[in-house]
């Protein structure tokens, strides 16, 4: 029986010029995973958003097709009836909480359902033990790192176990772990009946899961891109002198400790992946090192100074951040001013600007909105941004959320390009193929320690898949 | 942060103390308890009370020159029409009690989202106005999504390196360039709460309220706190405590006048001591 039946749907965003889905057929039947890829905004969201019945009625424009999910029309169900058998997991998981504490925002999906209220708890716990978060129960969700907030609202999706499960980019912020662990729980709700559709930029990750793999380019389906053609391994740096020193940094959220005792090098032209469970404190450090977090002790420098006491602005262009969600920090009105702004600030030239524009492919979003692109397309805008003033370190905060295939072997390519003129990244991701593609080095966090130097390809031979 | 009820109680009955309040001693207590009860509240206060006591003082100062009243005069002036510069003592206590309910009422909104959870906010007002719990979710999220925001834009100004302005105008004219994307940013996250609420199969069938934690001592005194108030303000509205502004006020420190004023403040003090220990 088909869970999912359209023809012939298409849809237009307000004001928009062109059609961002055209001529869609799909049919999903019960108990199939069909998975998404495609290039970022190619329509791959607004598809998902569609089918759980949040487009048009809360973005406007005009839809126009046949459309049956769960054995509801979409043309006539509203949205709230759709979810009653539909989990819709939005793909920044930021958007997707309503209350501020795990266990009752994983509640909440219950309680609109009207189930019974002695079931609602215990099924709540039994959701977040599911994907590894009992211990975040009293959590509140502003005080969770970005890969905890996507276990609690993945938890929010499946705890009201419902017909059709729709999942935009349920990997993207989870570590391997996790990861695994949830593709092993979609195989078990498929063979329970559930029809499930996801989109993916992250092959290696599903590719054991999928029935089907359709790609979504301009808005119309289609045949899957290839996969990401990487530029060659990176091989070590050869011993540069450092670009960066951290030594003895002691760092706290909320009073706690999370980083203890960091000392370590960044090699200038090193290019590091910093990896570690989700909430081990990866974008802390981070952050710290940008001088948007003060360490409780221990200094950071560079070659031509003592960087701990400064603020963040008097660390640029030595020091650059990317932060994670580049769709919160957006401040102009079009991509290409949000591009240049900040090197004009500095008094820097255009060059590099018009540089880092050709390198991503963003020529053709100069003139759109930040807040009308994509997440992958925001996160090249916000790459292109921190580019456009060379920076002597970059640090990449899950550079590659939302980011295609093609476009993560574009930024590889760029850092190898960079580094070999002395450019130092950091990368905070659990994007484990472009580790291998970018990395020559990890840091490594867990257990409030960082472990600094191991080589790439030992450590991601040792780690599970 | 804690059960909404006994802030719900207290902050009501601050407002309607102050609405029904005749006498400036006990509106002025009623603003006193406000601020003792916002206080307490684990926030920043610094722009809430500035916005209080703006409007406070715009209202006392309005009102000398929208009335035509008093018998002390102490500007003389002309009148015309519309406008009368003559500026009296009365004209003057008028406006300042006027300043005192608005900042009361702007005070104890501010201080009942802060101590209440809005978790239990929106479950008690899905309970009992299911159609306003939309609305609910936005109100109590809408500052501190605001705030952070701001913290998240101010973070992006300096990542580009732009250095915190020097003097409080150059301050003012960077903080004005962030409304723009703030506002934009607030207008997407109020959509976005909608749509997650929708999402989540809110307004598609009926809604199942869980059980709540009965209120413990501190919460059952903050409900009989505020019940109190509230029959204060009853029995001031049908009369208790009468006190006439015009022609010429009357003495404002009247000893039942006192006597009531101190006891909100204590009750508010107290009430607030108990929420900063309920936390």
């Amino acid at each position: 029986m088909s869970a999912i039946r359209i023809a012939g749907v298409g849809y237009r965003y307000p004001g928009a010029a062109a059609r961002t889905l055209s001529g869609i057929d799909l049919v999903v039947d019960a108990g199939r995973i069909v998975v998404l890829e495609g290039p970022s905004g190619g329509g791959k969201t607004t598809l998902l958003r569609v089918l759980a019945g949040l487009a048009p009625a809360f973005h406007g424009g005009e839809a126009w097709g046949a459309a049956s999910v769960a054995g509801l029309d979409l043309r006539t169900a509203a949205p709230g009836l759709v979810a009653q058998r539909v989990g819709f997991l939005f793909q920044e998981p930021e958007a997707q909480g309503v209350m501020t504490e795990a266990l009752r925002d994983v509640a909440f999906g219950l309680q609109c359902r009207g189930w019974a209220p002695n079931r609602i708890e215990p099924s709540a716990r039994a959701a977040l033990a599911a994907v590894g978060c009992d211990h975040l129960v009293g959590r509140r969700l502003d005080t969770l790192s970005s890969g905890e907030r996507q276990r609690v609202a993945l938890a929010a999706v499946l705890a009201p176990e419902p017909d059709v499960l729709l999942l935009d980019e349920p990997t993207a912020q989870l570590d391997d772990d996790a990861a695994c662990e949830l593709v092993g729980q979609l195989r078990r709700l498929a063979d329970r009946g559930l029809a499930i559709v996801l989109s993916e930029h992250r092959r290696d990750r599903i590719e054991h899961l999928a029935d089907e793999v359709l790609g979504v380019t301009a808005g119309r389906i289609g045949p899957p891109p290839g996969p990401a053609a990487y530029p060659a391994a990176l091989e070590a740096a050869p011993d540069a002198a450092p670009a960066l020193t951290l030594r003895g940094v002691d760092l706290q959220r909320d009073g706690t400790t999370v980083i203890d005792g960091v000392t370590c090098d960044l090699p200038a032209g090193a290019s590091i992946a910093l990896v570690g469970p989700n909430g081990a404190g990866k974008s802390t450090l981070l952050r710290a090192i940008a001088g948007l977090e003060a360490p409780v002790r221990g200094t950071i420098a560079t070659p031509r100074r003592d960087l701990t006491a400064l603020p963040a602005d008097r660390r640029v262009p030595e020091v650059r951040l990317v932060p994670q969600d580049p769709g919160r920090t957006l401040l102009e009105a079009t991509a290409e001013a949000e591009i240049r702004t900040g090197a004009a600030l500095l008094g820097m030239p255009d060059e590099a600007g018009d540089r880092a524009i050709e390198d991503l492919g963003l020529g053709g979003l100069l003139h759109r909105h930040p807040r009308d692109l994509s997440v992958g397309e925001r996160e090249r805008v916000a790459i292109a941004a921190a580019l456009a003033v060379e920076p002597g370190v970059l640090l990449l905060d899950e550079p590659t959320r939302g980011m295609d295939a093609a476009h993560r072997a574009t930024l590889a390519r760029i850092i190898g390009e960079r580094r070999a003129r002395g450019l130092a990244t950091v990368t905070a991701t659990h994007d484990r193929a472009f580790v291998r593609a970018t990395a020559d080095a990890l840091w490594a966090i867990g257990d409030r320690r960082l472990v600094a130097g191991d080589p790439v390809p030992h450590v991601l031979r040792e780690a599970p898949r | 942060m804690t059960d909404p009820r006994g802030p719900l109680a207290l902050c009501a009955g601050l407002i309607a103390v102050s609405l029904a309040a005749e006498q400036p001693v006990l509106v002025a207590a009623a603003l006193a308890g406000s601020v003792l009860l916002y206080l307490a509240a684990p926030v920043s206060h610094a722009l809430m009370l500035r916005l209080a006591a703006a409007s406070a003082l715009l209202l006392l100062l309005l009102n000398p020159f929208l009335a035509m009243e008093g018998d002390r005069i102490l500007v003389p002036g002309p009148g015309f029409a519309l406008l009368d510069l003559e500026v009296t003592a009365e004209e003057l206590l008028y406006g300042a009690v006027s300043g005192m309910r608005l900042a009361t009422a702007i005070i104890a909104t501010a201080a009942f989202l802060a101590l209440s959870d809005p978790d239990r906010l929106q479950a008690l007002v899905s309970r009992v106005a299911p159609r306003s719990a939309l609305t609910v979710a936005l109100a109590a999220r809408l500052m501190p999504a605001l705030r952070s925001d701001a913290a998240a834009l101010h973070e992006a100004v300096l990542l580009r390196g732009s250095a915190p302005a020097a003097g409080r105008r150059a301050r003012a004219r960077q903080a004005a360039v962030l409304v723009e994307p703030l506002v934009a940013s607030s207008l997407d996250r109020g959509v976005g709460i909608a749509e997650a609420m929708a999402a989540r199969g809110y307004g598609g069938g009926p809604f199942t309220a869980l059980p709540e934690p009965p209120a413990g001592r501190r919460g059952r005194f903050a409900v009989v706190a505020g019940l109190a108030l509230l029959g204060l303000a009853i029995a001031l509205v049908a009369g208790l405590l009468p006190y006439a502004v015009y022609p010429q006020a009357e003495p404002l420190l009247r000893a039942p006048a006192l006597v009531a004023a101190a006891a909100v403040v204590v009750v508010c003090a107290v009430a607030a001591h108990a929420q900063r220990g309920g936390r």
